[in-house]
């Protein structure tokens, strides 16, 4: 744990461009917990996720001058070149004589069988099935390091498609509360979609809750 | 209505689905007065674009199908020992440089020689593509003479598309994941530069001599012996460019993948490869 957990992303990124120790490590704290586990859920293989980190979180400590905050978030950001350098990976795998490809990859569940047929097809997996691959790691990833009472909000509202006044009624809190849980876990996964480009693009910037202090 | 009580009226129906969803048909006075703003807002118009597809992500995460180790909360946690190697790893790494500006639109005021072609090992390679963009950059600021050489109709197409190639390279080097190959005539000699990021990509050369009437350069690349045109480089001196986004060719920009440049006649019919690389 670091002295910078209440300072921004944004001056976190500035302090890093300058050599800064620990505040790198206050982003890798803050951020690597997101990183690997939408590039685990991705690439399902511990050794290439932790790779990937890797580059990613050394990536940034030699080119953290380049980040703009206000082209977006610094853990989408982080999530984008994770999601290049994971596709980049399974592009490779793909590539490898099925057997190859059938001996690394263990199917565990549906969800992993899907992701085991695009990259085992002869010709390139199709975009969207990367896309939506990388789209659904990182969602799970999101929600799952969100607090559980945020996740709550938003599963209550969009699951069973309830207000904010019948959330209150149904859970107890005060609607302040609600409503705060719920537009923090909302802008949170928001940035983390920033990483995928395609599925935010006609989004344009992201509204608030740019940095990563809480 | 006034964009900051639109834009925090906005802020609580993004709260709920439905209502969100539901501005766009809803009849009530306020409703429509926020939807009349909206429609004219790109800041407003955008936000609730962001919101309904966040919402929509939601049903992406197929939160139905069991997850990856649940219950397991480690799977979420990466082990200690990679933030201990990473650490160590930018302890000998060399650190970032402040924020300095792009290459691109400054010029230094003398052109950075591309011929000198030192390209080689990963470093050189990223000293080459900010060679080329600085060359490009210093084209751009020399369009007179660029006129004086051209006719006027190619030279205004030509720095356009010089001006596009400029800013794609731009951002491409601004990608901190951004990837680049030199691009190998037959004689294994560096002659030009192949860099993309996910989004787009450029291909920059001075090694090509400006092609004879009724042909052009064509960059392509080849998977699984599968050859693809990408476009027909644009000439301006004696640099040859081509810049484009990248879409659905990422699949094509594959490790193992050719990509080369080739003289293509206006019958169709091509040479041997004059620039080639393999990603």
């Amino acid at each position: 744990m670091t002295s910078h957990e209440s300072t921004s992303d944004t001056a976190l990124a500035s302090l890093i461009a300058s050599g800064d120790q620990e505040a790198f490590a206050a982003v890798y704290d803050r951020h690597s917990g997101m990183v690997y586990g939408a590039t685990l859920r991705y690439i399902r293989d511990p050794a290439i996720a932790e790779e990937v980190v890797q580059d990613v979180f050394v990536g940034l400590w030699q080119r953290a001058g380049l980040y703009d905050p206000d082209a977006g978030s610094l853990i989408g950001w982080l999530l984008r070149i994770a999601r290049n350098k994971s596709i980049d990976r399974m592009r490779a795998i793909a590539v490898r004589p099925r057997s190859a490809v059938m001996a690394a990859a263990e199917p565990r569940d549906a969800d992993w069988a899907l992701d085991v047929a695009a990259v085992d097809a002869d010709v390139p997996a199709p975009d969207e099935v990367a896309i939506r691959g990388w789209t659904r790691s990182v969602v799970r990833t999101a929600l799952s390091v969100l607090p559980a009472t945020e996740r709550r909000a938003l599963e209550l509202a969009y699951d069973e498609g309830l207000t904010q006044a019948e959330i209150a009624g149904r859970t107890g809190w005060p609607i302040g509360t609600v409503k705060t849980r719920t537009r923090r876990a909302l802008a949170n996964l928001r940035m983390a979609l920033e990483s995928v480009p395609e599925f935010m693009d006609a989004a344009g910037a992201t509204a608030g809750g740019r940095d990563g202090t809480r | 209505m006034e964009h900051a009580e639109a834009h925090e009226r906005l802020a609580d129906l993004a709260l709920e689905p439905r209502a969100l969803g539901g501005l766009a048909s809803a009849e009530d006075p306020a409703s429509r007065e926020l939807r009349s703003h909206v429609a004219g807002c790109q800041l407003c118009s955008a936000d609730v674009a962001g919101w309904l597809r966040t919402w929509a992500a939601l049903g992406a995460g197929d939160r139905a199908v069991p997850d990856l180790g649940a219950g397991d909360p480690r799977v979420l946690v990466p082990p200690a020992e990679l933030r201990t190697r990473i650490m160590r790893a930018i302890e000998v790494a060399p650190a970032s440089s402040p924020a300095s500006p792009s290459p691109i639109g400054r010029p230094s005021g003398s052109v950075v020689p591309f011929a000198s072609r030192a390209f080689g090992g990963i470093r050189r390679r990223a000293v080459g593509l900010v060679a080329i963009a600085a060359v490009v950059a210093a084209l751009l600021a020399g369009g007179v003479a660029i006129q004086s050489r051209l006719d006027l109709q190619h030279s205004r197409s030509d720095a356009a598309a010089l001006a596009s190639i400029e800013s794609s390279v731009g951002r491409i080097l601004a990608e901190p994941g951004h990837s680049e190959v030199p691009l190998l005539a037959a004689d294994g000699s560096t002659g030009g530069v192949l860099a993309w990021s996910d989004a787009e990509f450029a291909v920059l050369t001075s090694d090509l001599a400006v092609p004879a009437e009724g042909q052009t350069y064509r960059c392509w690349i080849e998977l699984n012996g599968k050859r693809t045109v990408l476009g027909d480089l644009s000439f301006s001196g004696s640099m040859a460019a081509w810049a484009g986004p990248m879409g659905s060719w990422q699949w094509y920009f594959t490790p193992g993948a050719k990509f080369g440049v080739s003289l293509f006649s206006t019958t169709g019919s091509s040479g041997a490869p004059i620039l080639a690389a393999t990603l």
